[in-house]
């Protein structure tokens, strides 16, 4: 941004993203922007180990930090550095035909796969993914990006074909995983946390591809359900090139829920009388098919007691998550029904109470989450609500762990075994009509 | 505005995202593809599973400085948690190594993602070098 206001500019960035930030400046334009590098971490280190990295060299480069740093500022211009003009990057439709065995390997090695077996997309198979859709191949589903600094990358029906193919998703399946690619989100994305994601299924298609919202809903049970969620990490890291380890995904540990990201139906059947369907929540019509993205980290067992109210259990839990996260409550429908019992006669009944009834002392809301402070305490110090006004708050003051009620949702889901339910810390993303990709 | 294509495997080298082993290997996409059929003599062609990338608008940088003296150099703190201390470490050090510059440390507001338009605005119209940092 300084560049293009005609103020050279010396960023200087930690080790361990060095990759990263190359590939982001190339994508920007400035290929040989000028970084500094520092030993990884910084945050929280000591005065004196910050003086020593200061007075030290960058690791990368063997040169004295201070010296490159300034160097930066005032090395005059190369005629690289002056280029102006656009490079295309071409793709081509095909692949060079090769074995199988070479093929696959090919896939492994430019991470086009979730490093289980992929059908390959021939022709054949593509095409025949194809009928799925009345939709044209060429036509644009939409765009989708790792996360902000990087590229946003376009795709086709046909390009989403190819990757429901590799996915082992079947043609009927087709218009569920084309809703999911036009929504833009990416299932893989960047960030030194590492994020899951979840996709929630609604309306008549989950019956028509006999989706499994019963025993075993969210495990490896159902064909439709393992290969649409399979097929939203390969589409990811294939259209949008997400998910590149070091170069745009920097997950510490990683997410084992990307494998499928916790794609499930949701038991509209069985929901209590008055409870609407997750879509319907959202403004669809009931009769529409529907799928709804989250995200998230992760997903715990939150138990219940036979003893007293369920509901009254409830808070205890959702104060486990994160307050910069969400709570997403899947439950079966035999604690929805019990829930029903206790006087919640919607979804929205309840998620108020929960809401109200979450608490968390100010000191702890802004002392014990990296999240909140790193994104929440820059926005209270900027005066944005009701940040601001908590942060002015006594220790020892309640504040809500959720800034909104809408930072908590709930599906009911499950095969009636045990009234039972987890806890994700999934938030919202977006929702997609399944029926316009018929 | 000139237009030139780069090729595949520039690309991918210069953004570092080919994995190693396909570096060296006849497998980059784009070289002799054709449209033949299926298992042809043992043989497969297969679509290419990668969306479209977005074409690159190259910008040519700002002009360097001859010196730092007399210059403002702003240290901008873009606001990640935990490495204020680096940054004033960081002033010190380079007031101390560049005693005719006027190095000045500012903290940006809002997340590091975020926008500041004051401290933005208060760059352009006083500012002659930025050393920006740093996350984690």
């Amino acid at each position: 941004m300084f560049e293009k206001m005609g103020i050279p500019t010396a960023p200087i960035v930690t080790s361990a993203f060095s990759t990263v930030v190359k590939r982001v400046a190339l994508n920007l334009g400035m290929p040989n922007m000028r970084f500094t590098f520092t030993p990884h971490p910084i945050a929280g280190q000591t005065e004196e180990a910050c003086r020593n990295y200061v007075q030290g060299n960058d690791p990368l480069t063997g040169e004295p930090l201070i010296q490159e740093s300034a160097d930066a500022l005032t090395t005059p211009l190369t005629e690289d550095d002056r280029k102006t003009g656009m490079l295309e990057v071409p793709r081509e439709r095909l692949l060079k035909a090769d074995t199988e065995a070479n093929l696959q390997q090919q896939f492994l090695d430019n991470y086009w796969t979730d490093f289980m077996t992929i059908t390959l997309p021939t022709e054949d198979r593509v095409a025949e993914m194809l009928k799925g859709t009345s939709h044209a191949p060429d036509e644009i589903v939409g765009r989708m990006q790792a996360s902000g600094p990087h590229p946003m990358y376009s795709y086709t029906v046909e390009m989403v074909a190819t990757c429901a193919v590799m996915a082992g998703a079947r043609p009927e399946y087709l218009p569920v995983i084309l809703a999911i690619a036009s929504t833009g989100a990416t299932s893989l994305f960047t960030s030194t946390t590492s994020f899951s994601r979840m996709v929630v299924v609604n309306g008549p298609v989950r019956q028509e591809l006999e989706m499994n919202s019963g025993i075993g809903a969210l495990g490896p049970f159902n064909y439709a359900n393992a290969t649409i969620g399979r097929a939203w990490t390969i589409l990811s890291r294939c259209l949008s090139r997400s998910g590149l380890p070091g170069q745009n995904y920097m997950g510490s540990l990683g997410n084992s829920l990307s494998y499928n990201n916790l794609c499930f139906p949701e038991k509209e059947e069985r929901l209590p009388d008055g409870w609407k369907p997750l879509h319907v929540q959202r403004g669809y019509k009931a009769e529409e098919s529907v799928v709804s993205v989250f995200s998230g980290y992760g997903i715990f067992h939150a138990d219940s007691s036979f003893i007293g109210t369920i509901h009254t259990q409830i808070p205890y839990f959702l104060k486990f998550n994160n307050p910069d996260a969400g709570a997403f409550m899947i439950m079966d429908p035999t604690l929805a029904d019990r829930l029903k019992g206790e006087g919640f006669d919607t979804k929205e009944q309840l998620i108020q109470w929960a809401w109200e009834n979450t608490k968390i002392k100010v000191e702890d809301y802004w002392n014990n989450y990296q999240l909140v402070q790193i994104f929440l305490l820059p926005r209270a110090e900027k005066g944005v609500e009701p940040f601001a006004s908590w942060l002015k708050l006594p220790e020892g003051s309640l504040i809500p762990q959720f800034p909104s009620k809408g930072m908590i949702n709930i599906a009911v889901v499950g095969g009636e075994t045990q009234e039972f339910w987890q806890l994700a810390d999934h938030t919202y993303v977006a929702s997609a009509s399944v029926d316009k990709w018929r | 505005m000139k237009s030139r294509r780069i090729t595949r495997r520039e690309f991918l080298k210069d953004a570092g995202i080919m994995a190693g082993g396909a570096l060296g290997s006849s497998l980059l996409l784009g070289q002799g593809c054709s449209s033949g059929t299926s298992q042809q003599d043992g043989l497969m062609t297969i679509l290419n599973p990668e969306g479209q990338p977005p074409p690159i608008l190259l910008t040519p940088m700002a002009e360097r400085l001859d010196s730092l003296d007399g210059k403002n150099i702003y240290i901008v703190d873009i606001h990640f948690t935990g490495t204020q201390v680096f940054l004033e470490e960081l002033q010190k050090a380079v007031q101390d190594r560049y005693p005719k510059a006027n190095i000045l440390l500012r903290l940006k507001a809002g997340a590091y993602a975020e926008n500041d338009a004051a401290l933005w605005d208060e760059i352009e119209q006083n500012g002659h070098g930025v050393l920006m940092g740093v996350g984690h």
